[in-house]
């Protein structure tokens, strides 16, 4: 098992089958149809990852937006979730640019959208005065792009974990892993690595769950990270089932009948604000409760009030949402059912350029992973297929452009030998609990209010002494009911979860205000003054411990700029 | 961190099961599951749910199986509800 | 042009289509709405019919009608799912269920098989896959199985039997559900006249037929370390074996394929392309000397065993028209026992041979006279698509994982004359690549021979090749077959070279080949999606012509000599005997 080891060697290395990897395999294939890929996926090939089970639609620039591609630049630099103002400004106008264009070339590559019966694309306004539409997509979206990669001859490694990323001399010239079926140690030799895992979201029992391996490795790799701190998410939800309800979080009321929305004088249609969810528990607090959301209140005309999807529901969508709901312990016709939220703190901060490039040599970054890292801040809240697709097709171009001088690199084998005991060693431990008990353990903790709304340096602090202190405990804590790629998998999950929780508190601390869907309970105004800056974390440090440092926004030299920036420190 | 609440409260897990009289041997629900929650035994060619604790409810391995063999029972609580489990409003 | 609505949503269809062709025609209404029509009997160009009853939709107005036999009228308003029609189909299911050996887990076709698609679609219906069956035993019968546990009475294959190859081997007996199939003659298949083409086996919706399935016996000879065992893989099976991976039709996967029977542990993997060419070799000899010294005209090719198996039992009277060389497969085994067994001093005795064919009759081919060069059967075992596919799945191998692996050399370089054998017109296009160059005395630039290329039953052309006219035409299908053979008998056709492939569209669309459903044949032509993978890999190769192949000049050079000299008549060529009704 651990002891056979399989070797591979290609050009290019996709380590992730979701639609960020199908579709960059895809395109480069296409531009170069010499240059060998091979991706790595840890489940089945074709069908796996978010695009199939939260996938509803991707954002288009109407072709009636024109020449609005600024003004659409400014709405988002100026509302977007990662940070006002915190934008790679660059990065945006060349991803808006993307926007114009990659439906129409994703439909050429085998995509399916819905059409009007006259055989245009159909898209529909799907936020109330955004520059931008969505069209509808199915279930089966991803299906396409992966079938033509499999017909164009890439190399699919099925069922095999990604584990670690193999470095020469600062570069990376590789990347371990194992497989999950029959424990076998791979090491793969490429010439570049695109990373292309989705995010790191240490929620559990949450659609978007997502291990934080990638990021864990890169970091290790050197890479760096940028906006780790803005990725704190709520969604309203039914209470105890966690059914998401979009787009009425502005009716939430409490036993009273009191808007909760208005009371607290929350500003936002679109995202759940922080200072709503302090609402929501004060009045808990107060005994106010139960929550509702007062559907009664609810315009009569649903004219863009009412949620996303407007437009051609595709066939399997619109079957499998009903079937769902089949299920699920909700009461349609109840106008006042009881919510929550549910919350997340995830992040997707591998820093890239525009080409998609990391900051280090040879490795790529596509895709969720990216979303914050790229700081383009053009994230609309259920536009991850349009990140998937918009990096995926941008950074296969730009690979194809340098994949002729790339040359491979040699492995070193100390350094694979250590990664290899790193992923077998837990077949040792001989605790008490399973690996998955510490992760739900964790996921839990994380949640709790003073860790997530009201944090403060004196919680966070206390947050990340705890992970320490579980670190320090874990190997006597946990054992592996058997010996299996399933458990190898959850300890190594358990084990980059906590380094990775770790390095995003010692972020959240650093970052002294807050912003976007960034908040803190100590710091509560946004300080323009001091934090035009963007947060960057690696691992070039002496002790060990989190390199934590900032970058001034070039913020003089970019095209929307929030009032008063003159007095900004100038560099 | 005290070792009770390494436990898991069984209100808040999810419950998966593959009928093994109706499970037809035709890989739907592994191939479609990303939290890894099945198992598949290619001697007897069946699928069983061996790690439900992963699930997260997307309930397409029910949608795509073929034969129904297969039922998602959700949680009955909330994983962890932020608001309502901190006032102890959930025991 | 006009619209219908069904389900609610506008779909575009045309005059006189029926309402289940409408439900396909509009790419995109089929691809955002749900527009599925059930059906289990109904297959594209084989059977047009629907008597399951399952094919029902509800027209307010009409009430409930077979939709693949009504028409559409202008805005008419088709229901696919209504209570009624779902609650028609569910009562006809569990019929079909009650009637169904539900082992699916043992059952090859478990995750493509189209009653299980059915079942998905009427979802709520449980039935226990482990509940007692009486099941009858499972025919056995020559290289063709039929398990009546299974059948769901389609008559898919007594059509595509009958219509399509014009034989009529099988036939239903009895109605409904308890009905049977049953050679229509005699007690066995071949007494039917069946030729083992297997498209009956192609066209089966669910598991009631397959081939003799000869992988444990070839996985026990690969295991045996007395025995030398080599693979060939004939073009066909590189355009299509993925298909049984999930990859779209016809993908192309030459590399992995070679790549997978190395890992299965065959001692050579060897390529079927190489001795496609030496047949192209022996045979373009042998049509230029039958036509410069008043040999019998026209030739017939001779590389399809379904083909020869029909004309000896229907045309017993022609055989003299056929090529005297063997197949491909069975040059590659005599080639394999006699100059490798040599060159590399194994004795011919300790050689297994076993090819991949997209074929079912070259399962028979193997045990025929006048085919053991080396006093030894030439091949051993044939293996169909399907078998390989299983074969390496039970091996465990990941097959979308594999690295891309070229076969082995001696006798593993192939030009794209030989690759294109798999499309019907192929071989008369590979054939005249050669007879051309040799007829000029000297090469030419002519490597395109369009006209014979395509789908259609029947290709015609006549072509200058050197100081001839050569009047050529490629048959597939034994229907269409048939038809020529008679005009050719009667005078009313006059050809020089006929090429005559059994299966419609040629071997890509063989009896061995992986199944396609119904619906994916009502938009797809598997035929001319294979073919044409074959065709690229021909003209994205340097080598495109049979007798620039190095190692078959090397081959002549060292051991044969030339093409028809004694030694190539002894081992490359056989003989054919009518067989008669």
């Amino acid at each position: 098992m651990e002891n056979n080891r399989i070797t591979y060697t290609t050009d290019v290395l996709v380590v992730g089958g979701g639609l960020a990897g199908a579709v960059l395999a895809q395109k480069l294939h296409s531009l170069k149809p010499d240059v060998k890929i091979t991706i790595l996926e840890k489940g089945y090939f074709g069908y796996t990852g978010q695009t199939t089970k939260a996938g509803h639609g991707m954002c288009i620039m109407s072709p009636e937006a024109g020449d609005e591609i600024y003004a659409m630049c400014k709405e988002q630099v100026e509302h977007n979730p990662y940070g006002t103002y915190l934008n790679d400004q660059d990065y945006l106008l060349e991803y808006q640019k993307e926007q114009y264009t990659y439906i129409q070339e994703l439909e050429r590559m085998g995509g399916k959208f819905s059409h009007n019966p006259d055989g245009t694309l159909h898209h529909h306004h799907e936020f109330e005065g955004k520059k931008i539409s969505a069209v509808q997509i199915d279930v089966d979206f991803m299906t396409p792009f992966c079938k033509n990669v499999m017909a164009g001859g890439a190399q699919i490694l099925e069922r095999t974990y990604f584990t670690d990323l193999l470095t020469k001399d600062g570069k990376v010239v590789g990347a371990v892993g194992f497989n999950l079926d029959t424990t076998e140690f791979i090491v793969i030799r490429a010439k570049e690595v695109v990373l292309a895992m989705n995010e790191f979201n240490p929620s559990c029992r949450d659609m978007f769950v997502a291990p934080a391996t990638g990021y864990a490795a890169a970091y290790e790799a050197g890479a760096q990270l940028r906006n780790v701190e803005h990725l704190t998410e709520w969604d309203l939800c039914y209470r105890n089932t966690g059914n998401f309800l979009y787009g009425v979080h502005w009716v939430v009321s409490n036993s009273k009948g009191e808007n909760i929305f208005r009371k607290y004088n929350c500003q936002s249609l679109e995202e759940l604000e922080v200072t709503l969810i302090r609402g929501m528990a004060k009045e808990l607090e107060m005994g106010n409760g139960p929550l509702v959301a007062d559907f009664t209140q609810l315009p009569k005309a649903n004219e863009g009030a009412d949620g996303f999807f407007h437009g051609i529901e595709m066939k399997q969508r619109l079957e499998l949402d009903e079937f769902i709901r089949g299920f699920q312990n909700i009461d349609l016709s109840n106008p006042k059912p009881e919510v929550s939220v549910s919350y997340r703190v995830s992040i997707r901060s591998l820093r890239i350029d525009v080409e998609g490039k990391t900051t280090v040599p040879h490795l790529w970054g596509i895709g969720q992973m990216t979303t914050a890292g790229s700081a383009h801040g053009s994230w609309v809240h259920g536009d991850g297929l349009g990140v998937a697709a918009k990096t995926g097709l941008m950074t296969a171009r730009a690979i194809a452009k340098r994949i002729d001088e790339s040359e491979l690199g040699e492995i070193d084998e100390a350094q694979v030998e250590k990664f290899r005991r790193r992923i077998y060693e837990a077949a040792e431990y001989k605790g008490e609990f399973r690996p998955d008990h510490v992760i739900r353990y964790i996921s839990r903790l994380i949640k709790k209010p003073e860790y997530s709304f009201n944090k403060t340096d004196a919680t966070m602090t206390e947050l990340i002494e705890e992970l320490q202190d579980v670190r320090s405990k874990y190997k006597d804590l946990i054992h592996l009911p058997k010996v299996n790629g399933h458990y190898l998998a959850k300890a190594i999950e358990l084990r980059t979860m906590i380094d990775m929780l770790e390095m995003m508190f010692m972020v959240f601390k650093t970052r002294t205000e807050s912003r976007g869907c960034f908040s803190r309970l100590d710091y509560p105004e946004r300080d323009d003054k001091h934090w035009l800056k963007w947060v960057l974390v690696d691992n070039k440090s002496e002790d060990g411990k989190p390199h934590i440092f900032t970058e001034r926004i070039p913020i003089e030299r970019y095209p929307f700029k929030p009032e008063g920036w003159q007095e900004i420190a100038m560099p | 961190m005290r070792i009770t609440d390494l436990q898991d409260d069984p209100r808040r897990m999810n419950n998966v099961t593959v009928d093994p009289d109706l499970c037809m041997g035709c890989m739907k629900c592994i191939r479609t599951c990303c939290y890894d929650v099945y198992e598949w035994d290619p001697v007897k060619k069946l699928s069983t749910a061996a790690y439900p604790e992963e699930c997260v409810s997307c309930y397409q391995c029910m949608y795509f199986c073929p034969a129904g063999a297969i039922k998602v029972e959700e949680a009955k609580l909330a994983f962890y509800d932020q608001l309502y489990d901190p006032l102890g409003m959930n025991d | 042009m006009f619209q219908i609505t069904i389900n609610g949503n506008p779909v575009t269809t045309h005059d006189g289509a029926t309402i289940f062709e409408a439900a396909y025609e509009d790419q995109y209404a089929r691809t955002q709405f749900d527009t599925d029509i059930l059906s289990l009997h109904y297959l594209k160009g084989v059977q047009e019919k629907e008597d399951s009853g399952l094919c029902i939709v509800e027209v307010p107005g009409k009430g409930i009608v077979n939709a693949v036999d009504t028409v559409v009228e202008p805005f008419m308003v088709v229901l696919t799912k209504s209570e009624e029609v779902r609650r028609r189909q569910k009562e006809i299911l569990q019929d079909i269920l009650k009637h169904h050996d539900r082992d699916c887990r043992n059952c090859n076709r478990t995750g493509n098989c189209e009653l299980q698609d059915v079942q998905y679609s009427l979802r709520t219906t449980k039935n226990p896959v482990t509940e007692a069956f009486d099941a009858v035993p499972v025919r056995a019968d020559g290289i063709i199985v039929r398990d009546d546990n299974k059948c769901i009475r389609c008559g898919r294959c007594v059509a595509a039997c009958e219509k399509i190859q014009g034989i009529g081997a099988i036939k239903m007996e009895g109605e409904g559900l308890t009905a049977k199939i049953v050679p229509s003659k005699g007690e066995t298949l071949i007494e039917s006249g069946c030729v083992g083409c297997g498209q009956c086996i192609t066209v089966c919706p669910v598991g009631a037929l397959y081939e003799r399935d000869d992988v444990a016996a070839v996985l026990e000879a690969v295991r045996d370390p007395e025995k030398y065992v080599v693979i060939q893989a004939a073009p066909s099976v590189r355009a299509s074996i993925s298909e049984a991976f999930g990859y779209p039709i016809g993908s192309g996967t030459k590399g992995k394929l070679a790549a997978a029977l190395r890992k299965i542990g065959f001692d050579r993997v060897f390529d079927t392309v190489f001795s496609a060419d030496l047949t192209i070799m022996e045979e373009a000899n042998e049509l230029v000397e039958r036509i410069q010294n008043g040999g019998k005209l026209p030739m017939f090719t001779s590389c399809c065993p379904g083909w020869i198996n029909y004309c000896e039992t229907y045309y017993g009277d022609m055989i003299d028209h056929l090529s005297s060389c063997k197949s491909p497969q069975q040059m590659f085994g005599a080639m394999v026992k006699t100059f490798l067994a040599e060159k590399e001093g194994i004795p011919a005795e300790k050689i297994v041979v076993v090819s991949t064919m997209p074929c079912t009759a070259k399962k028979r081919e193997l045990g025929r006279d006048y085919q053991n060069a080396a006093g030894v059967p030439d091949v051993d075992y044939s293996l169909t698509s399907r078998e390989v596919a299983r074969m390496i799945q039970m091996e465990g191998i990941s097959f979308p994982g594999l690295d891309e692996e070229e076969f082995d050399a001696p006798l593993g370089i192939g030009s794209g004359a030989g690759t294109i054998f798999g499309a019907t017109g192929g071989v008369m296009e590979a054939a005249l690549r050669t007879a051309n160059d040799w007829l000029n005395g000297e090469p030419q630039n002519a490597l395109d021979f369009a006209e014979v290329r395509g789908v259609a039953g029947v290709k015609e052309a006549t072509y200058k090749v050197g100081g001839l006219e050569l009047r050529v035409a490629a048959v597939s299908g034994l229907e269409n077959a048939k038809a020529l053979l008679e005009k050719i008998r009667t005078g009313e056709a006059q050809y020089d070279f006929v090429e005559f492939m059994a299966c419609p569209g040629g071997c890509v669309n063989g009896g061995g080949q992986p199944q396609q459903k119904a619906k994916v044949r009502m938009i797809n032509d598997i035929r001319a999606e294979r073919a044409m993978t074959l065709y690229h890999l021909d003209q994205h190769d340097s080598l495109r012509k049979s007798h620039e192949n190095p190692e078959i000049i090397e081959l002549y050079d060292t051991f044969l000599g030339k093409p028809g000299s004694e030694k190539a008549h002894a081992y490359l060529h056989t003989k054919y005997q009518a067989k008669g009704e």
